[in-house]
């Protein structure tokens, strides 16, 4: 097991560092650059050219990408071109930010789907099944921008239960957190159900029925076990999924998280500030396709074997 | 535990009261239908039979017969498309068919528990071998969790797992097919039941595997002297080690005997050409003999004797009458309008 997570591990490094060439080289290529922007405001063209010289951006590509890596290994990723804020900072609040944004849905998602597609499969065909299904339907095909902007007027202009926008307490968490978690909300209800469908028709069921147990100890421990493996193998997708859509939920509730900094930052060519975050973003969805990967492993008796003998 | 007594004297025989009939189970004019989109129809019909103390009674018969469905009849297991319409199941005099679930519940793997074919995938793959022994004692009230699990070892010892008390905290996919076989064996009689049923319990095993198997059962029921109804479509398995022998075809019982007289005196038509047919009475050098004509569809099943068409004894009452299970001579019942005596010479 040890020898399977430093495996894992040192593959995520490697995966992280092919992503920033993307990252650095992706932000390059895009048309214009930072003193397009800073000249608007200041004007002039020899002041952006000495702009740009001092800002490095007149060296070839590759040393400019070694200077990049070298000042991340050295812990000092530098300041925003536009702000001159340190990017450490940025990133620490709007990562704070985003990770309680996150965690708050992947919590509702989990919390919610794992009961309920249980729930639906045990009760196979009744009305709450039918219920619970057609939301699952209902959720997937509802776009969250769209969602976002029917609950914000619902919720929040309407009702005035929870505040419109911008981040701050627990309150200002709720709308964005379900519009996040919706989706996958729905997609994992209906994979949890299949799952314990087909784990239901297996012949160890009928072996724990003939041992005489209750069909709820059968459902919440059996079933809801065995059926848990895809589910948890499918994170490995749905967390980089929430984390994604972050970017669209942030903008629309102008909660200053990493995805709110990102498009800001690429709007404005802030080459420094938008690699950061970019790449702290890659970091974050390898690092939880690591985490479902074990997961998935300490979960089936079989594989985590198979991974301690190798 | 509260009262004070050991697991054994709980779960125990002791325990038990001691049917009233001596038979620890009866089954009477059972009938169990299957819903299917033409209608309902009869997959075990009318089937009697009953077992006596210590006795293994094999249930025999060709794949789809109404072997299995007899057993999850018995222990209300039935898939969702299957309903017992009529018949008693007497449990030790007490019938089954009445009980609300919550009691059945009580009675499966308690006084009469089932072993099925195929112990590949009869146990739960995420929970140890020891997890799914001690929540069946548990889940009968019968001892705490260290004497559950104290039990659960000495059952595992009982059915030949070596090192059981290591072997407890393992994996079903650490166990052999046959290994797999014994721990369902195990599972089944940790808590003593009245009655085994063990369905095809050798039919997925290799051949030695298959009479260490054999050998296990034979010395459970003589060392915890349970009654078992061994279903199986294998004659061979039957001879080893059945004591009565109810042959079945088209969802009906058409033979009931002592397996010596079964074997020896085989009356129904279909049980002789059952028996003929076995490769080990072959003659070499001639080809298998084999019964013609195939096995009636359920929904097709004649209204005549439903081994007519295929029989070479018919007569014309077999085409306008269903003969009924009527008691012969001594201990045997036929379902027969023209039985022929038959003699057979076992090789062995």
């Amino acid at each position: 097991m040890t020898a399977y997570v430093l495996r894992r591990f040192v593959y995520a490094i490697f995966l992280l560092f092919i992503a920033s060439l993307f990252v650095f080289y992706g932000l390059r290529v895009a048309p214009g650059d930072v003193t397009d922007y800073i000249r608007t405001v200041t004007s002039g063209q020899e002041f952006g050219e000495t702009l740009r010289e001092q800002l490095g951006l007149n060296e070839p590509l590759p040393a400019q990408y070694f200077v990049f890596v070298k000042n991340y290994l050295s812990g000092d990723p530098g300041n925003s071109i536009i702000t001159g804020a340190p990017i450490t900072e940025i990133l620490k609040d709007s990562g704070v930010n985003t990770v309680k944004l996150g965690a708050s849905a992947i919590i509702i998602v989990y919390l919610l789907a794992i009961p309920l597609g249980l729930f639906a499969a045990w009760r196979r065909n009744s009305p709450q099944d039918q219920t619970i299904r057609f939301l699952a339907v209902l959720g997937m095909g509802v776009p969250n921008f769209f969602l976002a902007i029917l609950l914000i007027q619902l919720f929040a202009v309407k009702l005035g239960w929870f505040p419109v926008a911008g981040p701050g307490g627990l309150r200002h968490l709720v709308l964005p957190a379900v519009v996040l978690a919706l989706e996958s909300l729905a997609i994992n209800i209906r994979l949890m159900r299949s799952s314990v469908l087909e784990e239901a028709a297996k012949d160890y069921m009928r072996t724990l029925r003939a041992k005489g147990l209750r069909q709820r100890r059968i459902m919440w421990a059996h079933a809801l076990r065995n059926s848990l493996v895809p589910v948890v193998a499918f994170a490995g997708i749905v967390i980089p999924l929430i984390l994604g859509y972050t970017l669209i939920v942030e903008v629309i509730f102008r909660f200053q998280g990493i995805g709110f900094q990102l498009v800001e930052s690429i709007q404005n060519r802030d080459y420094a500030l938008a690699q950061s975050l970019a790449l702290l973003f890659t970091a974050v969805v390898i690092f939880s396709n690591f985490l479902a990967d074990i997961g998935h492993q300490l979960l089936d008796p079989r594989v985590r074997e198979r991974t301690v003998a190798r | 535990m509260e009262d004070g007594r050991t697991l054994q004297e709980q779960a125990g025989p002791p325990q038990r009261e001691p049917p009233v009939s001596g038979e620890p189970l009866v089954v009477e004019s059972l009938t169990t239908e299957i819903r299917r989109r033409r209608g309902s129809f009869a997959a075990v019909d009318n089937v009697s039979f009953s077992v006596r103390g210590s006795e293994i009674l094999g249930l025999v018969g060709e794949s789809g017969c109404g072997k299995t469905l007899t057993a999850l009849s018995i222990m209300r297991l039935l898939p969702e498309a299957a309903r017992i319409t009529s018949g008693r199941v007497l449990l030790g005099g007490r019938d089954l068919r009445g009980l609300r679930e919550a009691d059945m519940r009580g009675i499966r793997g308690k006084d009469v528990a089932m072993v099925f074919q195929e112990p590949m995938t009869s146990l739960d793959p995420s929970f140890t071998i020891g997890m799914q022994l001690i929540e069946t004692i548990r889940a009968h009230g019968a001892g705490t969790k260290r004497e559950a699990r104290d039990r659960s070892i000495e059952m595992l010892e009982n059915v030949g797992i070596p090192r059981a008390a290591t072997r407890l905290d393992d994996y079903p996919y650490q166990y052999s097919g046959g290994m797999r076989q014994r721990v369902m064996l195990a599972l089944a009689l940790l808590l003593e039941p009245a009655v085994l049923i063990a369905d095809e319990p050798t039919t997925a095993l290799d051949v030695t595997i298959q009479a260490q198997i054999l050998d296990l059962i034979l010395q459970l029921r003589d060392e915890h002297g349970m009654s078992v109804i061994l279903i199986t479509h294998d004659l061979g398995v039957v001879h080893e080690i059945a004591d009565r022998v109810a042959v079945m075809y088209a969802s009906e019982i058409v033979e009931t005997a002592t397996a010596g007289e079964i074997f020896r005196k085989p009356q129904h038509p279909y049980t002789q050409g059952l028996l003929r047919s076995l490769p080990e009475l072959a003659r070499r050098g001639t080809p298998l003999p084999v019964i013609e004509g195939r096995v009636p569809e359920l929904g097709a099943l004649p209204a005549s004797c439903r081994f007519g068409p295929r029989c070479p004894n018919r007569i014309t009452r077999c085409d306008d009458e269903h003969p009924t299970l009527e008691r012969a001579n001594g201990d045997r019942e036929l379902r027969c309008f023209n039985p022929t005596e038959f003699e057979l010479r076992l090789g062995h």
